[in-house]
């Protein structure tokens, strides 16, 4: 060991980020919880944008900071990789923020509700552009219509590739489930592309 | 804790606190970029917010952690960060998807089922 003041490099730890998205309500936080190895945390991000009129519940003006909640887990896979979950914000409104929150991610978990589907809508829409894979966990809450996977797919129109399961973001056996899906659909995708399928 | 903390977010200290730097130095730090202190103390001369993103970072963990955990919001920890980068004291660990490779997700399925 030398004496500098700078000890010697580290080795490299790779943090490894996946996205839950969905529409607002549908169990984002709850799933993250479900799983994360410390309680979930929330951070904050003042986003300066132009005010556009749609913060009706807030007439303090001509707001121009927003300050978005943002909560994520962590999962320990051991000392140089590290799974950080984040949630997107579940109202439209925060879209603005989704690069911020997606870029570099390696997947994500797009949660519907069957009540709402159509909320999970921009979600789909933006992997799909963005070409970050994903599985659709169908949100199976109390008294909600029950369709068949394949009925949900049809009316999502994701393409057969993308892995739609059920998901119950209060199990964890089933949260855990949803995020082994999307893992076990990127080792095919990764094998697929080093032609050893 | 300053006066204004029970009252919500305290715009202007954050302002100071970054000199009027709203970019951080390096943009590639996202909320999952982990930092790393490289050094055993902070030097003497730092200022208290890149002391203090130091000692926390004697344990390896993302902006968004520290974030969270310093009450700050997360452009503010970039700003900071790239401080402490410039002067060489914290370490950037960062992954880009492509480098991801078979093993390690299998080491993930692994860590995830055994939850």
């Amino acid at each position: 060991m030398h004496a500098s003041q700078q000890t010697a490099a580290r080795p490299r730890i790779m943090p490894v980020k996946f996205v839950v998205s969905g529409g607002f309500g549908v169990g984002k936080t709850t799933f993250v919880g479900a799983i994360s190895e410390i309680e979930p945390l929330r951070t904050e991000a003042a986003m300066t944008t132009v005010s556009e009129g749609v913060d009706d519940l807030t007439h303090v003006g001509a707001k121009t900071t927003t300050t978005v909640a943002m909560d994520f887990g962590r999962i320990t896979v051991d000392e140089t990789l590290v799974m950080y979950l984040f949630g997107t914000p579940g109202q439209d409104r925060f879209g603005f923020m989704w690069d911020d929150i997606c870029n570099g991610a390696l997947g994500a978990v797009v949660l519907v509700d069957t009540r709402r589907i159509d909320m999970c809508f921009p979600a789909i829409d933006y992997f799909e552009a963005k070409q970050i894979p994903f599985v659709v966990g169908v949100n199976t809450f109390d008294g909600a219509p029950r369709y068949a996977i394949e009925e949900v797919r049809d009316a999502l129109g994701v393409a057969g590739h993308v892995p739609l399961i059920e998901c119950d973001a209060r199990a964890k056996e089933s949260v855990k489930l949803s995020l082994i899906t999307l893992l076990e659909s990127l080792v095919a995708q990764a094998r697929a592309r080093e032609g050893v399928a | 804790m300053s006066p204004h903390d029970s009252a919500g977010h305290d715009l202007v200290r954050p302002f100071i606190m970054t000199a009027g730097r709203t970019r951080a130095e390096r943009r590639d730090l996202r909320l999952e970029t982990m930092l790393q202190s490289r050094v055993e103390q902070p030097p003497r001369d730092l200022p208290s917010e890149q002391e203090e993103l130091l000692r926390l970072c004697a344990v390896p963990q993302s902006i968004a952690e520290a974030a969270s955990k310093l009450g700050l919001v997360v452009g503010v920890v970039q700003v900071i960060a790239g401080d402490l980068i410039a002067r060489e004291l914290i370490e950037v660990h960062h992954t880009d998807p492509v480098e991801i490779e078979l093993d390690m997700l299998t080491k993930m399925i692994e860590r995830v089922r055994a939850i």
